[in-house]
This record gives C-alpha cells, structure tokens and sequence, in this order.
C-alpha cells in the first residue's frame, strides 16, 4: 500500500465527532402511525381544524402511495410502524435569561459548537433551537418583530397567524407531492416559520439548528418561507446528530415562496450521523424541498453542503413562474465509508427569462456513491429561459462511485441549456506540484478539495462557510485517490 | 402501465403471434431447417416478454403505442428495376452491394463482383445450415439473442426473413465498403420488416459496413426493426454507418452491439433523416483493454417526427477510450431524445470518456430531451460530458449577414457548419458525400 494510501485510510477511519445524547426528558408517543396518532399530534399541539384535516387528508393519501425507488441508493425497508412519530422535551419553561434554560441543554449547545451566549453577540444571527421536534429558544425575536418579521416556531405560527399558514402550506409541496412529503404532512412535528414583509430586507441571518435526539423518533420538520414583494432574506439550518446505532429518518419539507422582486437565500449544512465505518446505523435523510418564484424578478438561491448521513436524497428545487426569475443550486456533497448520496436539483422554467444556476460538487471515498439528479424543464411558454449547469465529480479511492443522472428537457425554441460535467481523481501533478513546494501531502489533498469546493463555498454566509470547511475536513481530510 | 396500454400490447402480441402462424404456413417444409427452429424459440420468447413503456426509464420519452397500433403484414416484396435503385447506389464496381427489398434480399439487384475470396457474405438462414459456422453463430447470435430481455429484440429474431452473415477472416482489411440497401415499398398492410446482420471481425482485419434506408414511396407505412451484433476480435477496426432516410410515415427500431476485444477500434455513425418514430439502442461492449469507440450521430427532425437515440458504452476493462457526438437539428414540432449512458466498472481505470450531444431547437413546438449519464466506479478515470440545447448565434447571424449574405443562406449555413462537425468524422470520402447530399437535401425540403 502506498504512503498515500495510508494516509487516506488514517483520515477516513475518523470517528464523527459529534456523537452524543443529551439526557433531556422528553415527551413521547407510543410507535406506529394510524390516524389516532396524527389526531393526538394535532390535539397536542391545539391546532385549528383546518390544518387536522390537511393532516388527515394527508394521511389517506399517503396509505395509497407506493415506496419510491427509483432513486440509486440501497437500504433496508423501513417499517412506518416501527417509529414514534412525536417527541417534545417534556419541560418547556419560558425563560427571562439564559440562566433558566436546562443546563443539560446548554451543554449540549456547547459540545456543538454553538453557545447561545456567543450567538447572540455573534452580529447578525439569530438561533431557533430546535431540540427534536420543539422549538425551545427564539433569540432576535423582538428586534425582528420591530421590521415585521416573523422568525418562529412552526406550531407558534399556526397558533398566531394560521391565515398565512392556511394560505401558504403546501402551496409548493402539496401532500400528494411525493410518499415523503405526504408522510410529512400528515405528522410533521414543528419547524420553521418565516415571513418577511414587503420591502424589508432582513438585516441579519436567520437560523436553525436541528437536532435528532430521541433514540426511534423520526423528525418530520416542516419549514414554511414567504418573502412579500421587494423582502429579502437570508436562511441557514445546519444540523448535527448524535451517534446511533438504528437508522433514523428524516422527512423534512421546505417550502419557500418569493413574490416579485423578493430574494431568498436557503444554505445548509448537514452532517447527521453518516453510520459508522462499516455502514451500520446512520440518518436516512429524505427531504423535499422546492421554492417557488412566484412573482417577476424574484430569486431563490439553494446552497448545500452536505457531508453526513448514511443515505441523503433530495432535490432542492425552484419553480421559476413569475418572468424574469432566477434559481440557484450550488452542492457540496461528500460521501465517506458506506455513505450514499441521490441528490441534485430540478429546475423548472415556466415564466419567460427565467435564468437558472447549478454548479453541483461531488466527492467520493471510501465505499460510497454519490449520484448527481438533475431535471432542466423549459415549458413550452418559457422564452428565452437560460440555464447552465456543471457536475462535477472527484472521486477518491477505487471503491467509490461517482454517478450523473443529468435531464434535460427543452419545449422552447429560444432556450438555451448548458450542461457540463466531469469525473476524476486529484491530479498525480497536482499534488506533487504542492508536496514539493513543501506543503504535506494531507494538506495539499485540503488545499485541492477546497480549491475544488471553493465555487460552492464562497456562496455560504461567512459562519457557514468555516463551519463547511471544518466539516469537509472531518469527512475528508487527507483523502488521496 | 395503464390497462389501456396494457390491452393494447396484449392485443399486438396476439396480431404478432397469427402473423407467425401465417408465416409458418406458407414454408413449404422449411418449417424443420434450424432457421426456423430458431425463430420458433424467439416467438416463444417473445411471448414472456413484455414490450416496453414509458414507465422504464429507458423508454421515458418514446412511447411505442402508435407503431404497436398497427397490424402488420409479411408480403412479397414486389420487383424492381435497376434504374429504381440509382438514386441510392454510394460508388461503382467497388463497392460491395446487397439489396433488400421489403425485408427480403433481391440477389439480381445485388452486386457481390468486388467481393475477394477471403470474405464471407451470407444468408444467416444459410450460415446457421453451414456447419463450418454453425457453431459460432449458436454461441455468438442465437445464444446472444435468446439472452436478451427486450422484447423488440426477440420479434426481430422472430420475424427475421433471412439475415446477413458477414466474416472477415484474421489479418485481411476490406477497403471498400459492404453497402446495404434497404429498399421499402407501399404495401396494402403496413410491412413488419426485420433486418439483420451479424459480422465477426477476425484478428487485426478491417472492415466497413454501410446501411441505407430508404423508401420508394413517401407515404409508405411500415416498420424496420433491426437489430445488428459486431464482434471484434484483438485489434480489429470496423466501421458501421447507418444512413437512415426512411418514408416520413415509417417506423425504425435500431438495436446495434458491439462487442469489443482487445486493442479493438469500433466506430458507429448514425444519420437519422426520415421516420415517424425512429429509437435507436447502440451499445459497445469493451471486453478487454486497449480499445477505442467512436458513437457518432446527426438527426435532423421535421414535421412530427419523433427521433430517440440512446447510446450506451460499458467500460469494463483498464485503458479504453470512448468518444462520443451526437449533434442534431429540429423544426416544426418535431421531438429528439437523446440518452448517453457511459458506465465505467470498478477496474476500468485509466478510462478516457468523452461525450457531447449538441442541439439546435429551432421552432416553438419542437422538443429536446436529453440526458447524459455517467455512472462511474473507478477512480483513475477522465469522464466528461456536456450536452447544448439552443438556438443558432444571432451574432453568427449578424455577421454573415453584414458579408451580404440573406436571412435564410446565413441561417442554413451556420445549421450546414453545426452538423459538418459530426459528418467530417465519416472516413470514406463516397460515403461522406452522400451522407452530406442526404442532410443537405432534407434541408431543402
């Protein structure tokens, strides 16, 4: 074996480094899922009737639908019976200062790197905490309100303003969407709620952390985005999860709806639990995500980096229907030991100028695969819609793979479409090139994957993006192929 | 598949299976020759099978449902005369030519006088009797053939009139071509024609085979489904180009492999003009190292014409090079779909890809599709893609315009110059000509 090849199975045996549980009490839910369950989640968190028979509606629908798997990724069954579909932490004080919250919960803040007390100094972000499937904290929350902004708690809003709820939810992602997004409907647990009025540009970073803790609890987050006429707003989620040996799985949805003139920027890192070097355990994380440019001139902007786990399969999407709109993709996504990847993004132009975006960045090692999905649509009213798009992919190793599914479908004669991909390893040039100006062969390989990433990184909020690069390091750091 | 669909297929396998019986019939005691045994066992396959819809994934795009609709037939193919066949003819004495006529080789109109001793020109009904073949076409066709699991594949086998053998011996380089010309006429039922043609290359020999499609009558209906296997041995070079001008009502299903053994060189080039639906499956199989695939292809769609090329290359052994061209122009409201898959295997490394699918979409109701696919599990590898959709360069436009050329002579020259990228490639200068008359004579229509 060579010297370089050491080096590459030293880095990528690194245990997750977040691996831990919080001893929080939480409130939970016998398993299984029947329309019981999706009336008590509805019950406990004192909904308005509408929203129970979306819910439920949801649900009958979701019993119809068939398991997809097309996607290219391989995982045992899982059994919806097996999983307990509601988990509060069972104290939920209302705190005056940070003294009051639950130390054991601070410390959990701290071990991820993410100390309330420095956020809030930390200029221009503010956190909603969510601990499993309740938010806890809301900083910023006044000095936001004073704009107009609403930056909350999913079951906060629907209890505050379930006329924009009722008017918004699954205006995007519908339930009968996908088998996901329709489980999701039926019992998501809290999330997300942003609004921004007309004109405001919200002056700082919104954020949230999530956090998978109780052992069997899927999470099934639900985060809602509307961004009136002229707004602004830039959104971050970053999540880490404790170490486990069953599978968990998430099925988030994220809608977001720009009107005209209005920007939305959406940029996560995740980096659940990727399971352990031989593959067991880790998140399935099955997420819908979609935006919709509802009005002229809006923009919605999708940047990810996604370095954990086990299996990731979304399509973080934009529906450009108002003309001259324009959607974004920018995708780091690292798969390590047995990780697997489907991911991508679908880019459907309706209104006429639309512009799209999508510079996706693939690295694989270890045994893992790592698939680019892409769909390109112009409709046929679409004028004059652009779009570009590269796909690149690095492969480390020769026991990974690499794998481009890039559609592209075009109805209107005065499109253009641009697609660009390619596959390779680290240059043998490139790092002797940096070994003999005396760099280490580790830190060259992190130069080079940096270097590579950079187009993706230099997207991300200035916090995000150290953070990306510190994720990048764990998952890979040292890889040589 | 939807129960209509579903009836539908139902409903032609049962059509196919009377159309057999029918066929049968009239064999006159050939119904015992190992031809016929053959195609007996294919029937049966068929029948096992089931024809592909849009819900595979290979098949999103095209449906089959309009070419299955049809009630086809298996009639005599009517006589014709040497003067019918001179617009088709690519050089003189030469050149080898076979004739087709309705699915049936025409000997009289044929030309085998070019033809050196050492190459073997056959029927395959004939070669599959001969025991000096016999045994390689079991292992190599009829074996290859019973192993697939398409069902178009299978009614080929079927439904196959004679079939082409084709052999050239170790060492031996054949310069000019073997022309096939596949003629087809009007006929009272659509005609189900099913052209085949198995060549092995031997060792370090060269060999170019040429198919022309064309049609008598531009408003004959009928269906070619072709399928055609290649096999070549170390270092073999084989050309195949297909020239497909078929009538404008017609349907053409072209299943084209190649296996490719060491140090091998395969070059596929693909002219889609005429045709309703035309699906094209070329795949190359690298079955060792050293080896070079070129997929070269231009369609031009007009009308409603539905054009769909799939191409798949399979990367299993270390130090292979593929390329790949694909370039294409569509008007009206016709449809193009192209899918190139190119997969490279755990030990493929120092796999070289490259492949390109270049469009222009020229009017509001005409559509493209494409999808170019990697699937790569090798890490020492160089794979690149990249597909275009668009417009001519306005800016193009403008200049040609401001040398004093028109609107519509600078438009045609820039459409001329976007597909000579992909003619050029052709390496015998008759057959290039011709495929450039063909294009330049669809532009003008």
């Amino acid at each position: 074996m060579s010297d370089s090849m050491q080096v590459l199975e030293e880095h990528t045996r690194g245990e997750y480094k977040y691996g831990f549980t919080s001893d929080i009490e939480m409130d939970t839910f016998p398993k299984g899922l029947n329309e019981d369950v999706v009336r008590m989640i509805s019950a406990k968190k004192n909904e308005p009737e509408f929203l129970l028979e979306w819910r439920l509606k949801a649900y009958r629908h979701w019993l119809e639908m068939q398991e997809p798997e097309w996607p290219n990724v391989r995982y045992p069954k899982i059994d919806f019976q097996d999983i307990i579909y509601f988990a509060a932490p069972k104290k939920k004080p209302e705190y005056e200062s940070l003294d009051e919250v639950d130390p054991e919960l601070i410390r959990t803040f701290e071990r991820l790197g993410i100390p309330l007390e420095e956020q809030k100094m930390l200029a221009g972000v503010a956190v909603d905490a969510v601990i499993d499937s309740v938010s806890v904290k809301t900083t910023y929350k006044e000095k936001l309100g004073e704009m107009g902004i609403i930056f909350c708690s999913f079951s906060e809003a629907v209890q505050e303003h379930p006329e924009l709820i009722k008017k918004y939810l699954g205006s995007v992602v519908p339930y009968t969407d996908n088998y996901y997004a329709a489980l999701n409907s039926a019992v998501f647990s809290d999330g997300s709620f942003v609004y921004i009025p007309k004109g405001v540009r919200c002056p700082m970073e919104l954020s949230t952390y999530f956090r998978i803790n109780t052992a069997n609890t899927g999470q099934f987050e639900r985060t809602l985005i509307v961004a009136e006429d002229s707004s602004y707003v830039s959104y971050l989620e970053g999540c880490t999860a404790p170490m486990r040996d069953e599978n968990q799985l998430h099925a988030a949805v994220v809608e977001i709806i720009a009107l005209d003139h209005a920007e939305v920027k959406y940029s996560t890192v995740q980096n659940w639990f990727p399971g352990d070097k031989e593959g067991k355990g880790g998140v399935y994380n099955f997420v819908t995500k979609r935006g919709l440019c509802e009005g002229h001139h809006s923009k919605i902007s999708w940047t990810q980096v996604e370095t954990g786990s086990a299996i990731t399969w979304k399509y973080p999407s934009c529906v450009l229907k108002g003309d001259y709109s324009i959607g974004e993709f920018y995708s780091v996504a690292v798969t390590n030991n047995y990780q697997q990847a489907d991911t991508g993004t679908k880019m459907i132009h309706l209104g006429k100028n639309t512009r799209s975006t999508i510079i996706s960045k693939g690295i694989s090692a270890g045994f893992s695969n790592n698939s680019y999905r892409g769909l390109v649509k112009i409709g046929k009213k679409a004028e004059n819609a652009h779009n570009f798009s590269q796909c690149d992919s690095l492969l480390m190793g020769d026991k990974c793979g690499a794998h481009t599914f890039p559609y592209l479908e075009v109805e209107n004669s005065t499109a253009r479409v641009e697609h660009e991909a390619t596959t390779s390893k680290i240059g043998e040039d490139q790092l002797f090139y940096l070994q003999q100006r005396g760099l280490s062969e580790e830190d060259s390989i992190n130069m080079i994957v940096n270097g590579y990433c950079k187009e993706v990184f230099n997207e991300l909020p200035m916090e995000f993006a150290v953070e990306a690069q510190k994720l990048l390091e764990i998952s890979l750091e040292g890889s040589v192929g | 598949m939807s129960a209509e669909t579903q009836d539908r297929y139902i409903e032609t396998k049962a059509q196919l299976s009377r159309l057999f019986q029918s066929v049968e019939a009239s064999l006159n005691g050939e119904s015992s020759h190992p031809f016929h045994a053959f195609r007996r066992q294919a029937m049966d396959k068929l029948q096992d099978l089931s024809f592909p819809t849009r819900r595979d994934e290979d098949w999103k795009y095209t449906s089959l449902n309009r070419l299955l609709v049809n009630e086809y037939g298996h009639q005599a193919a009517p006589k014709l005369e040497e003067g019918q066949l001179a617009p088709f003819v690519i050089g003189g004495e030469e050149v080898i030519q076979l004739v087709f006529v309705n699915g049936t080789w025409n000997k009289e109109l044929s030309r085998l006088s070019a033809k050196p001793d050492f190459l073997v020109v056959m029927e395959l009904k004939h070669a599959l009797a001969d025991p000096q073949y016999k045994t390689l076409i079991e292992a190599e066709w009829t074996q290859w053939a019973l192993a697939s699991d398409s069902a178009l594949v299978a009614m080929n086998m079927a439904f196959a009139q004679s079939g082409l053998f084709v052999h050239i011996p170790a060492n031996k380089v054949l310069e000019n071509p073997i022309h096939c010309i596949h003629i087809h006429t009007k006929t009272d039922k659509p005609q189900l024609t099913s052209p085949q043609m198995f060549v092995v290359a031997g060792k370090s020999s060269q060999l170019t085979v040429v198919d022309s499609f064309v049609s008598l009558d531009a408003d004959a209906v009928y269906f070619s489904n072709i399928v055609n296997r290649f096999v070549l041995e170390p270092n073999a070079v084989v050309y195949h180009y297909k020239l497909q001008n078929e009538a404008l009502e017609a349907f053409q299903i072209n299943h084209t492999e190649a296996l490719v053994k060491r140090d091998g060189n395969f070059s596929s080039f693909v002219l889609d003009l005429g045709g309703r639906i035309v699906r094209n499956n070329i795949s190359a199989f690298l079955g060792d190292s050293g080896t070079h695939t070129n997929l070269f292809g231009v369609y031009l769609g007009k009308g409603e014409q539905h054009i769909d090329s799939q191409t798949f290359i399979d990367h299993a052994f270390p130090h292979c090079t593929s390329n790949e061209l694909y370039k294409g122009i569509l008007t009206d409201r016709a449809n193009g779909v192209f899918n190139g898959k190119v997969m490279v295997h755990k030990d493929a490394q120092k796999t070289n890809a490259y492949q390109q699918n270049s469009s222009l979409v020229l009017s509001e109701r005409a559509q493209m599709d494409t999808k170019p696919q990697l699937e790569i599990f090798a890490d020492d590898v160089r794979c690149s893609h990249g597909a275009t959709i668009g417009q001519l360069d306005e800016s193009s436009v403008f200049y040609l315009k401001s040398r004093g050329f028109n609107d519509e002579q600078a438009r045609s020259m820039l459409q001329h110059a976007f597909l000579i990228e992909v003619l050029e490639h052709i390496h015998l200068d008759e057959v290039r000509e011709k495929a450039e008359a063909l294009v330049f004579a669809k532009f003008d229509s």
